[in-house]
This record gives C-alpha cells, structure tokens and sequence, in this order.
C-alpha cells in the first residue's frame, strides 16, 4: 500500500537528485551534492524557505520599471511589455534558490491562470498578479482564493470587472468553483457538479457583483502591500453595484445563505462587500472537496499524473486531511508528500508504480531546467539589458514551439497538460513539439545569438571542466554525464550505446590520448566535438525528457 | 423526430457534366452493372474524408443562425447584441420556402454560406447538445470529443475507436504499403483527445507546414533505447517513443504527398473585410484547409482532419457597442464561412469536392439573454454547420421555441451523436460492428440524414455508360483497362504512383462512343499501388491498381 510515512537517514545523491528536480525549478551539481548529505527532514525545511521578489523588470526606454508610481512609457508597445514581463519570469526562475518558492509559483499559475492578452493594455497588472502568486506560494491557500477574486488581473481576465448587480456575469464564479477550489465532480443530475451546482454558481456570481479594477493603484491590500481592484462606488461611501440580496446556496453547501451586512438603500459599505466575498470564499473551501482538488493537483505536480483508486485513498485522502487541519496551509502538505516513502518509491515492494523519472518535462522544466543544470548565465540584467531580452525572447520562443505558449493558454483552465483527462503530461509530447524539444538542444549547443553575438551557449568544455572527476576515461565520464543528465539508470546496453556509439564512434585515436592531448596543447577542436556529440545526443534522447 | 427538410428541387438541373466531375474518387473498382452503392455498402472503407472544424470556447449559435419566427423573443432576450432584422446588415435569410419553424436567417458576414447553401452544399443541423449539457468548456469539450453521455468517463475519443476498428493494432505495423499515411491528422501542433485511442499512442499526428516538418523530423533525435525500466519513468519513455517513432514513418510520406499535390487558382481569404478587433482580423482556419486540400490532391489516405478555431468564449465584447453585426463573433463567423467556401471552390476545381465532408462543432451554444457586458454567457443546444457537395442540404429541426427554454437555455433537439453516427455509417459507410465499436449503435435509428451524394445524378451517369474497369486486380504484368464513353470523346489515359508522378501514358486510346478494351503493360514498374486515370474531356474517372509480379 502506498505510504505517506517519512524516510530516514541521509538522502544520498540518488534521492537528493529526485527530491531536487521535482521541487525546484532544476537543480545544479553543487545543489544536489550540498543535499546529498541532509536527512529529507532538513531538506525539507531548507526548501520551503522563501525567497524574496526580485527586483522588477526594467524598460529600456525608460530605463525603470512601469510600477506605479512609476509611468509605463506611453510609446510602448503592449507586446513589448509582455514580453519583459515574461522575461522577468523565467529569469527569476532561473536565478531562483534551491527551493520550492519559484517551484510553487508555477503550479499555482498553471492552477489559476491568468491569458496575459486579455489584460494587456495594463502592463501593472500580470506583474502584481506574478506578485501575488509569489506571496502566497508557500503560505494560506484560503488567503490566495480570496485574493486572487479581487486580484486586477483577476478581475480582467475572467471579466469579474463587469459583473454587476440585476447583469450577473457568471465566468469568474464558474471557473472559481470549477477549477480553481472544489473542482467539478460527476455530473449526477442536470446542473449539478456533485462538488457544486449551477445554483450555487448563480449565487456565487452574486457574491462577486459590484468590483472593478483599479487601474490607479490606489487600493491596496493591507497584507500584501499589492494593489488590488475596487468596489464600485458613486460617492466613496456605499457600493453602488453590488447585489445585497440574499445569495442562497445548494444542498451541496447545506443551503448555505450568504448574506450582505449594514444594506442601506439596496447598497452597503464598500468593506461590507469585500467580507461578503470572504464568507462566500470561507464557505466554499469548508467544502473539503477543495482540498482534495489541491491536492490531487499538488500529487500530479510533483509525483506522477495518474492517481489510482490505490493514490486517491492511501495519498490524497490523507493529504487533504492534513491539509483541512492546517486550515489550508500548504507547507504541511509538501512537508508530508516531499519525504514520503511513496515519494521515493519505498513503500511497495513492487517497481510497476514506481515514480522516480516519471513526470514529463513542461518545456519550462527543460529549458530552465536544462540552463541550471549546466550553469548557464544570462546576459547582465544592469550592463547589457537589451541582449538581457533579447536571450529571453529566444528562449520564449522555444517554449512556444514546445507547446508552452507562457502566460498564454489557450484556455481559462491552463495548460492542457496539467488537466486534459486522461493523458495529462503526455500532451506535452506531440510530434512537433518533441522535434522542437530536441531541437532545442542543438540550437543550445551552437549558441542563441542577438545584437553584439552570442546571448547563450552551452560550453560542453567549460561544464566538463568544471565538474568532471575523470574526463580522461570515458567510462567515468559518460557515467557521470549519464548521472547528472538522467533520472533513470540505463540498461547496459543503452550506456553502450552512447559511450560506443555516440560518444567514442569517428574516433581516431582512444579517447585518453586524445583528452590528454587536449591538456597539453589546448586544441580542444577534437574533444569538443566529441563531447558536443555525446551532450547533444543525451538530450535529444526520451530519457532525457523526463524527470 | 420531425426532420421536415427541404427537398433539393434543383438536383436534375446539375445533372451533366459538372456533376460527373463530382464522381471523381469514387473508388469505382467495385463497381459492377449499377449495384454501385451496394458494393461501396461492402468495402469496409471507402476515400471519403472529414474535416472537423472545432469553434474553440462555445459558439453563440443565435448570433449564428437567427431564428425568425422567434424574433421578437430573440430580440427581447439579447437587445445589445441582437443581429437586426432591417438595414444593411441585417441577417441573410436563408431560403424563404422553408416552413415558418424552420425560417432562419445567417449572421450578416456568412454571404459565403448562403452561395453554398443556393449551390446545395450547406446544411444547418439545429440544436445540438447532449442530456444535461455541461457547462463546463473541459468537461463538455470531453464529452463531445469522447463520444459518450455527460455522465461517461472514456479514455478515448469516438473518432479514435472507429480508426481502431479499421485499422487495429496501430500503431504497430503502421504505415503499410496498403495504409501508407497517418490515419488522422489535426492541424495544428498538439493532438487533441478526439484521436485518443484506449491504449497506447493517440491514431493522430499533428503537423502545422509538411515541408517544414519533414525537414525539422530529420534533424534531431537518436536511436531509441531497446530494454525500458519496468515503472512509470519507462511507460513515459515508451509513450514518447512512439510518438517519436510515429513522427519519422509519417515525415517524408507527409511531405511527398504534400510536395506532388496542389491547391487551384483558388484564393483562400486571410483578412476580415470590415473592422475588428486586431487578433481577429486575420483568418485563422483558411491556411488550414488549405493544407488540406492540397494533402487531399496528393492522393492522402488520410480518414479524418481536424482544424480548430479559438476565440468563441465571448462572455464579453462579442459584438462592439455601436453596431451589434460587428465584433469579434462576425469576424470569426465569416472566417468558417469564407474559408470554407474558398476550402470547397478549391476542391471542386481539382475534381475532387465529392470525397469531403465538412462540419462545424463546439462544446456548446451559450445563454438566450445577454449580459451586460455585450456578451454571453455558456448555455445549451446549438446549431452545427455542415458543408460539403455530398450532403442533402436544408435546415434539419426547428427553431427553439422562446416560450420553453431551459433554464435561459435553448434545449437539445438532437444529441450531438445522432449527427456523427451518420458520418460513420452514411459517410464512411462503416459496418454495425464498426459502429458499435464506436459506442454508436443506440443512435443508428436515429442518425440524421444530412448525408447524400446525389445518388441520382450518380445513376444516372453509369447509366450513360460513362465508366471505366481496370482487371486483373492485383496484376502481376498486364492489365485490361475497359471503358466506355458515351460520346465521342478527347482521350487521355495516365498511369501515376501514389505520390501523383505521371509514370506511364497511354495517348492513341479509342475516343469514339462506346466501349473499348486496351491493354497496358506494367512489366516495367516497380511492385505498388498505381492509379489508371481517364480523361475524357474534362471528366475523369480513377481506379487503383496493385502490382505484384
């Protein structure tokens, strides 16, 4: 049976390799050998402390940032603005620390997206959305859902800013309950969800009436400090758009009536409003079917996609306890699954359901992913900005010809990997999008280039080099490449390959003279050819699309 | 069920030459006397194909198709996006001798449907939906892609269980010299749950430019590793193989295909005439079916294309604030119309509009009332639009009756399986076993008969002693080609290689009225598949030839 009990002892290279990559955005060698030797308990505390936001993307027109009370340049263009603010994303993805924090933020953006074009327009708004993820990526699930319902982007994207009273616009009220807390069960009657009913969508729309954006920053939340929409108001004092009839649940929760205080003239006070849409939020998540949903999310993010009646009863069931007890905290949750027997494939004797190697790379895991692994620095974000953007522009471009087109869904519930029933993360790996993740290594290796040259290049040489403990023998060497590159051992016979095959085929001369030739003379045309080979055909492999 | 549809009075008048054209691709190598349809009823598979146009977000079908008996009700519900009755851009009523029920106008940028609809080749299947619709895009995106009812669970798309049928066991030994090509193909980079079959790899590929394809294939990859892990990482490992796998044995037979095809003089339409907002000016399917049609040309044996168009999800601005017929919906309406008009035109220019059939679908209809953010809201039932030069065309079911809506919603009148149980049997003249292997057999009786080549006109044309029979077949030499013309005739028979290279003619044939017998010798050509084309004056005939020496 699968087991969420905790391992013991130190973790070793093999477990700390696994923990690393699936909680981190791609560990780096000297990352997985500092964690080789702590027990799971203190990697766990170690990666679940939280780093801070880094400093906002700049526009080179400007040369600041167009965070009020900075002005966004008004000559930019909105795709421009888009592009930086993705840019700013994956760097602090791949200058993030060795812990779950930027790890986080992404599962939470691919559970609660946000399409950057249906805000664009307000170049503020998917950064204090990045923002906001961010804050509560480690901390009180509750708190985020309440948050993000007022969020600006938010408001925008799921067109919460136009639902008004005796107009009900019921998108956001949908896709809150549908995707983003309770998640839709079987259908067992017309309009009914099982986890929520059509009613319950209706009164919900009601609850969210009245709010708009504040595209003047002006009203912020007390917590985050981050900007947030407005209730609508003609004279400061009372909504003017908000419903205060009484919002009437279903029987899914307990008939539950949502009521709005201190009504006077069919209006209320504007913090009225905003704790209506708390109780509402309160009332949804007391529905433990919101902490499954998380948690099955939370199981497919970080251990393997598909949960069997075995996983939903010995893993989620569990977790979801831990998680209501926690009122929401997502800390315990990670703590609990991230040093599992399950999560290293200790509780069963069997191998059949063994997880380790078994997620798919999103092509943000392969490209950050790949950029960490091997060091790779991008060009100085304060000395050389444009080449800054331009490097990131290319690697935008790769994840879309991959299949991940950032911040950009296609649909309001994300990407398809992370919820298209029944292959999940299997839709990452299409025809095209497979030749472009191999694709992608090859580019790597010759090199992404932009005004003044090369923006980013993987030196086989210099990563050798540097980690290498033997490159003189080839055996030791492609063992450890093999280690350092795979989340799975190989067969005999597939190390064969590329040690025989790849790596030592068109070889004049052994590989020992030639490496010690190298150190001699410093003509490195020979081994780096090789080595580029071998490198190149590792990542152009299926073992290396998975971790 | 009421299917009160028109009767296509116009038929005996496109009787000649130009709809002998339309019996190109027709396999005619069964054919014997008149027994035609029978024996085309026999083959398990015929050369017909669909294309699948998914309208990605829930179409407005009232914005659509506007019902005009129910206008007022109409009007009343949807007052800021209403399409207007008067004025220059009022709705295109379709065809006024239908019965009031059945009275619709189009949305005033789907000029292009109409011409369809006048040439015969359009048809409005009202209503659509499922029991208990599902209001959410996944869920019901689901059901309709999995063929089953709102409360099944399949790993599975129909479309993927009927290509399992056929063709079981893909995809191991796959492709073939009999079934060279990918079984699907979705335009597009990703596949969607359509093609999923119950284990394995989806039946589908996804390619965007063949060429382009081809040669990115070619760049990349290693040899795929012999012994995999007994785990999860190892069923992942051997997932992405086969797609990698299923991407090199399609590769260069995409691009050949792709390369010895064609599009006609055809222009396919890119932007939107009038203004819109900017992502929706370009057309987004138009490209698409152009790809289609030139794979088409080609000589692909692919059953089932799907193309996908986004941006119907229009909870608000579907319409701007001045002028309901203008927005984002027209500009998406009149991309379908025209692309699909231009997809046809095309088509028919190379003779082969007959072997396609072309259907709208979306995960639902959305809300009678409006919001009031000039959009809408998901509801129910909607209208499916269906193309093609095979169809029976008209306006099959009724108009929603405004006084008995659903919940603001207009209710189902047909269940989205009795339309696509008739592409299955009537179009791809699958068995009952097929169909019930597709979990279709409950809707068999009743299917929708929107499906009908002109059968008359068919009949008509073989009694006219216009054929062709190529024997023996498989040959391993000599081949008889006998034929008859039923007038004096300009000759030109070709001999070509599935790729559609010319490797063999025969110019001297007998062109007078009557029947001829020739013999052409294949000793010099390679074991394959050939197709013998006739060319009497503009009309053709095509058969395939197996050489096995």
């Amino acid at each position: 049976m699968a087991s969420l009990n905790p391992i013991s002892g130190v973790l070793g290279q093999q477990k700390a390799s696994h923990l690393l990559r699936r909680a981190t955005m791609g560990p780096s060698l000297q990352d997985i050998a500092n964690f080789s030797s702590m027990t799971a308990q203190d990697a766990l505390t170690a990666l679940l402390q939280t780093s801070p936001t880094p400093p906002y993307p700049k526009d080179p027109n400007t040369n600041t940032d167009w965070i009020f009370p900075n002005n966004p340049d008004p000559n930019q263009i909105n795709d421009v603005w888009s592009d930086y603010t993705k840019s700013w994303w994956l760097e602090n993805m791949r200058i993030s620390g060795c812990n779950l924090h930027e790890r986080m933020v992404w599962f939470y953006h691919t559970h609660i997206p946000v399409i950057m074009t249906r805000i664009s327009g307000m170049p503020q708004y998917p950064i204090d959305y990045l923002r906001l993820l961010r804050y509560y990526a480690l901390g009180n699930f509750r708190d985020l859902a309440k948050a993000i319902c007022i969020d600006n982007a938010m408001l925008v994207h799921l067109d919460g800013y136009t639902n008004v009273k005796g107009a009900g616009q019921e998108n956001f009220a949908r896709e809150f309950m549908e995707l983003f807390t309770v998640g839709k069960g079987i259908e067992v009657g017309i309009g009914n969800y099982t986890n929520f009913t059509e009613v319950d969508v209706k009164a919900l729309t009601k609850v969210f009436t009245g709010w708009d954006t504040d595209p003047t920053f002006q009203s912020i939340d007390q917590i985050t400090g981050i900007p947030t929409g407005k209730v609508r108001t003609s004279d400061g004092v009372y909504s003017s758009q908000h419903d205060v009839t009484p919002k009437v649940f279903s029987q899914v929760f307990n008939n539950a009536v949502v009521q709005t205080a201190n009504v006077v003239n069919g209006n209320t006070t504007l913090n009225s409003v905003k704790q209506e849409l708390n109780n509402a939020v309160d009332l949804i998540l007391n529905s433990t079917n919101a902490a499954y949903h998380l948690c099955r999310r939370i199981y497919r993010e970080f251990v393997y996609f598909d949960i069997t009646p075995e996983i939903e009863n010995d893993i989620i069931q569990p977790l979801a306890n831990v998680f209501l007890t926690n009122n929401y905290d997502v800390k315990p949750v990670l703590e609990m699954l991230l040093q599992s027997e399950h999560f290293y494939d200790l509780d069963t004797p069997a191998t059949g359901d063994n997880n380790i190697g078994a997620i798919i790379k999103s092509p943000v895991d392969l490209v950050i992913g790949t950029l960490r692994l091997f060091g790779l620095s991008a060009p100085n974000v304060s000395t050389q900005l444009v080449q800054h953007y331009q490097m990131h522009h290319h690697l935008i471009d790769q994840l879309s010809l991959q299949g991940l087109n950032l911040f950009e869904p296609v649909d309001v519930a994300g990407y398809d990997p992370y919820f298209q029933v029944p292959d999940f993360q299997r839709y990452w790996i299409s025809a095209n999008y497979l030749a472009n993740r191999y694709k992608f290594a090859e580019l790597l290796i010759t090199g992404f280039s932009g005004t003044g040259g090369v923006l980013l290049k993987l030196d086989v040489m210099a990563f050798v080099n540097a980690h290498a403990s033997n490159p003189a023998n080839e055996t030791i060497l492609v063992q450890e490449l093999v280690n350092w590159l795979f989340p799975i051992t190989l067969e005999p016979d597939r190390f064969t390959y590329f040690k025989e095959d790849i790596f030592l085929n068109q070889l004049t001369v052994n590989w020992a003279n030639e490496w010690a030739n190298y150190q001699t003379t410093s003509s490195e045309t020979v081994v780096r050819a090789q080595l580029e080979k071998l490198i190149k055909a590792m990542m152009q492999s299926p073992e290396y699309q998975i971790y | 069920m009421s299917m009160d549809r028109r009767k296509f009075m116009q038929l005996s008048s496109l009787v000649g030459a130009g709809m002998m054209l339309k019996l190109n691709g027709i396999p005619l190598h069964a054919f014997e006397g008149d027994s035609l349809l029978h024996a085309m009823a026999k083959s398990s598979t015929n050369d017909r194909v669909l294309v699948l146009i998914e309208l990605h977000g829930g179409n407005d079908g009232l914005n659509t198709i506007i019902p005009i008996n129910e206008y007022g009700s109409y009007y009343n519900n949807r007052a800021n996006i209403a399409i207007p009755q008067t004025g220059p851009r009022r709705y295109i009523t379709l065809d006024n001798s239908l019965p009031d029920n059945q009275q619709i106008g189009l949305h005033p940028d789907m000029g292009a449907s109409k011409a369809m609809y006048d040439q015969g080749n359009f048809a409005v299947i009202q209503n659509v939906s499922y029991q208990n619709m599902n209001g959410s895009h996944f869920r019901s995106r689901d059901v309709w892609m999995m063929g089953g009812s709102y409360d099944e669970y399949f790993n599975s798309g129909w479309m993927g269980r009927y290509l399992d049928y056929y063709y079981p066991g893909y995809p191991t030994n796959y492709p073939n010299p009999n079934i060279p090509d990918p079984l699907a193909i979705e335009i597009g980079t990703g596949v969607s749950l359509a093609f999923h079959r119950n284990d394995g790899i989806p039946a589908g590929l996804s390619i965007q430019d063949p060429v382009a394809f081809y040669n990115l294939i070619n760049s990349v990859g290693v040899d795929p590793p012999i012994t995999l892990p007994d785990t999860h990482a190892g069923d992942e490992i051997e997932y992405i193989m086969q797609i990698e796998k299923q991407a090199n044995n399609y590769a260069e037979r995409l691009k050949n295909v792709y390369e010895a095809g064609m599009n006609s003089n055809t222009v396919y339409p890119d932007l939107y005439p009038y203004i819109a907002p900017g992502g929706a000016l370009h057309n987004p399917l138009a490209p698409q079916l152009k790809i289609i049609s030139r794979l088409i040309s080609g000589g692909i044996g692919t059953k089932i294309f799907i193309c996908r168009i986004g941006g119907f999800d229009t909870h608000a601005n579907q319409v701007v604030n001045n002028n309901t017929t203008m927005g984002s919906h027209a500009a998406l309406l009149y991309h379908i119309s025209a692309g699909v008009k231009a997809f046809y035109d095309d088509l028919q220019n190379m003779g082969l509009d007959n072997r396609v059939l072309t259907m709208t679908f979306s995960e639902f209809g959305r809300r009678v009332a409006s919001n009031g953010s000039y959009g809408t809201d998901h509801g129910n039932a909607a209208p499916m639009l269906v193309y093609g030069t095979c169809i029976n065309p008209g306006v099959y079911g009724t108009n929603a009756d405004f006084q008995n809506l659903q919940g603001g919603n207009i209710p189902m009148q047909f269940d989205y399986r009795q339309v696509f149980t008739s592409v299955i049997k009537d179009w791809f003249q699958a068995s009952d076993e097929a169909i019930q292997e597709v979990k279709f057999e409950n809707f068999v009786d009743s299917r929708i008969d929107y499906v009908e080549c002109k059968d008359l006109s068919t009949t008509e044309m073989f009694k006219t002693n216009f054929w062709m029979k190529c024997y023996p077949n498989p040959t391993s030499a000599k081949l008889t080609i006998s034929y008859s013309l039923y007038k004096n005739s300009d000759i030109k028979i070709e001999i070509l290689d599935l790729a559609g290279r010319t490797v063999g003619l025969i110019e001297d044939a007998p062109n007078s009225q009557g029947e001829h017998s020739i013999d052409y010798d294949f000793g010099r050509l390679v074991n394959g598949t050939y197709l013998i084309k006739l060319m009497a004056n503009d009309t053709r005939l095509t058969e395939k030839i197996m050489l096995y020496k």
